[in-house]
């Protein structure tokens, strides 16, 4: 005999459980893959975001550095561009130097306010890093500055650490190492040869032909185009944002 | 039992968890986008700061060209109103007016008067250095700043003036395409030499047609004025030969720059002020007066008067007249025929006519080369930047 009061304490089914582990198992795996999902999505945007300002923002300090860029004064003088280059790139510029309260400021001297050495690479680990001649006597120490040494995997990574004033400027950038058969150079250069037309190569230098006639191409550099791909999601499937800006050297137009 | 029901579930409290993860992820995401699009916003108001600046920059050296700031007392101001109507600049929501009441854009000129490095007439000083070309080498810096939103940007940049060069032929004070004629004799000479620019240099002084009297030249002092009278049968060059077309139209040309062409054919007015350059077009017939007493430019700034027949046009009949105490240094054109009607006028310089040269009273036409050397350095062709003096300053504190 069953009483009213043991009916109701009655269990489920085996099938019952079954199916309700079942539906349960469906629902919590909705859940997490929504939760996953979501995590996914949360740190894509975070990381893109956070690369795609790192990289606006060294772009726009790069332009502004390199659109400065003078001529070194007696009695060392140079061309405003001192390496143009595929991967890197050396000028002389006085950007952001501190404005001093003396009464001739910002003048183009040999002391003080002289344009110093700056240079960019880019490394085959996709770091570009910025090296600055503090002590500006010329040259930046502890960096091969071979203008012949031009390709990212033969450049010594020891320098981010023994280059003069070396600073990591900006990380993941896949201009190099997506395709290294293909690169994307991350410099290119405009200048009037002497034919007066105006070319855009990924190098500039000063050089003499077989009859000795000389050529200024560097010297007469007009602009530098820089372009960086940069890696979104670095550690997965490479998705870049395609950065472009054109450096137009004022004092060489 | 009741107890047991009561506590049934935990979608709630799971509920809870996951909306709040939820929710805190999607705040920080927002807070970073945030960030970012701040970050991108103050880039690019930077940026349009430094646009602000720069064309403010060109903006006045453009102004400048139209008035260089030399033997003057400052130079030209800047036209911000001007500047803030160019289509660039004249979107109040994209290029905002700075706060704090601070300039959209201004330009300081500093001469370059200050020894750097041993290196005379290098650099400037703003607390000392004079706001004109006081030196008068033709360079002087500026300092240009910008400001929009809130952000500044600054530029200093030594330009450097490229003057026009007149190119007026030197040597020659008077040129008649017609006759002369000189009433009351008794005065003669007329036309002299006042400074013929170094011993040796020759003065010239034509007349195509004829001459009532040769002694209107002074041909006996120190300094004489040879004449060339065609009636005579000696040689007088083609007018051309002497100032070709090409050299009028660049001056029409620049007087249409600075805004001192006036054509009154075409419904301008005649200009009271005749100073400086001044080209005037006429219709046939027509006398220009130049007045009567007082001085029209001077020795260390002569000016170009050209008064010309209708485009296209003769210049028949055209008279430029001058009389009393009149002074006028520079040089002196027509397309029709000079008349000094009474007085003692004195022209410094040299004057051209294509028709008659009639001199009643007792006018100087006095050929003076230091008038003609000082036009070659009046006006200005173009303002350039001189490579590697371009530098963007730290910039300064935000409003």
């Amino acid at each position: 005999m069953v009483t009213p009061a043991y009916r109701r304490q009655r269990g489920m089914s085996l099938v019952e459980l079954v199916v309700g582990i079942a539906i349960m198992s469906l629902v919590s795996t909705m859940i997490l893959m929504g939760w996953f999902s979501l995590q996914k999505s949360y740190s894509y945007s975070v990381k893109s975001n956070v690369q795609r300002d790192s990289a606006r923002q060294a772009l726009s300090r790069m332009q502004r550095e390199i659109r400065d860029a003078e001529a070194r004064p007696l009695p060392n003088v140079d061309p405003a561009i001192y390496r143009a280059r595929t991967y890197w790139i050396a000028v002389y510029t006085t950007f952001n130097v501190y404005k001093t309260a003396s009464p001739t400021p910002q003048l183009n001297t040999n002391t003080g306010l002289a344009p110093h050495m700056v240079m960019y690479r880019l490394y085959s680990d996709g770091e570009i890093w910025r090296f600055d001649d503090l002590n500006n006597n010329g040259v930046i120490a502890g960096v091969n500055m071979d203008p012949s040494h031009d390709d990212p995997s033969g450049f010594n990574s020891a320098e981010q650490s023994t280059g003069e004033g070396a600073q990591l400027y900006l990380k993941y950038v896949t201009n190099y190492s997506t395709d290294p058969a293909h690169p994307t150079p991350v410099f290119r250069y405009m200048y009037y040869d002497d034919s007066g037309t105006l070319v855009t190569e990924d190098h500039a230098y000063n050089w003499t032909d077989w009859s000795g006639v000389g050529h200024n191409d560097r010297s007469n550099t007009i602009a530098a185009i820089i372009r960086t791909l940069v890696d979104l999601v670095p550690g997965k499937a490479p998705v870049s944002a395609d950065l472009e800006t054109t450096a137009q050297i004022r004092n060489q137009r | 039992m009741r107890d047991l029901r009561s506590q049934e579930g935990s979608m709630l409290v799971l509920l809870i968890g996951v909306v709040a993860a939820l929710a805190i992820m999607a705040s920080t995401l927002v807070m970073l986008t945030g960030n970012v699009q701040s970050n991108t916003a103050q880039e690019r108001t930077r940026s349009k700061a430094f646009d602000v600046a720069e064309g403010g920059l060109d903006y006045y050296m453009n102004q400048m060209a139209l008035g260089w700031p030399k033997g003057v007392a400052s130079p030209p101001a800047f036209n911000s109103a001007a500047f803030r109507s160019l289509d660039q600049f004249n979107n109040a929501s994209e290029y905002p007016n700075p706060a704090g009441g601070a300039a959209f854009a201004n330009v300081t000129v500093y001469d370059n008067d200050q020894t750097v490095n041993g290196k005379v007439n290098e650099g400037y000083s703003v607390v000392a250095s004079p706001h004109t070309d006081a030196n008068g080498d033709g360079k002087v810096w500026l300092v240009a700043t910008g400001a929009t939103g809130r952000k500044a940007a600054g530029i200093q940049v030594k330009v450097n003036r490229t003057p026009v060069n007149t190119q007026f032929p030197k040597g020659i004070v008077v040129y008649a395409g017609g006759n002369m004629t000189s009433n009351g004799g008794g005065n003669n000479p007329k036309i002299t030499v006042e400074d013929s620019g170094g011993p040796g240099n020759q003065v010239h002084g034509y007349v195509k047609g004829t001459i009532d009297t040769v002694t209107v030249f002074d041909q006996s002092s120190a300094n004489p004025v040879i004449p060339s009278v065609g009636s005579l049968g000696q040689y007088v060059p083609p007018l051309s030969d002497l100032i070709p077309d090409s050299m009028v139209n660049q001056i029409i040309a620049l007087a249409q720059t600075l805004g001192r062409y006036y054509d009154t054919t075409q419904g301008a007015s005649l200009p009271a002020d005749k100073t400086g350059l001044c080209v005037i077009r006429v219709a046939d017939g027509t006398t220009v007066d130049l007045g009567n007493n007082g001085g029209i430019n001077s020795l260390a700034s002569p000016g170009i008067l050209m008064i010309l027949g209708p485009e296209g046009g003769s210049g028949n009949a055209i008279t430029l007249d001058m009389g009393g105490n009149q002074d006028f240094w520079g040089v002196l054109y027509t397309d029709g025929r000079f008349k000094s009607s009474h007085g003692t006028p004195d022209i410094h310089g040299m004057v051209i006519c294509k028709s008659n040269f009639d001199m009643k009273g007792t006018p100087g036409i006095l050929y003076n080369a230091s008038v003609i050397a000082n036009l070659a350095n009046q006006w200005t062709l173009t303002v350039n930047q001189v490579p590697n003096t371009w530098r963007e300053l730290r910039p300064t504190p935000a409003p």
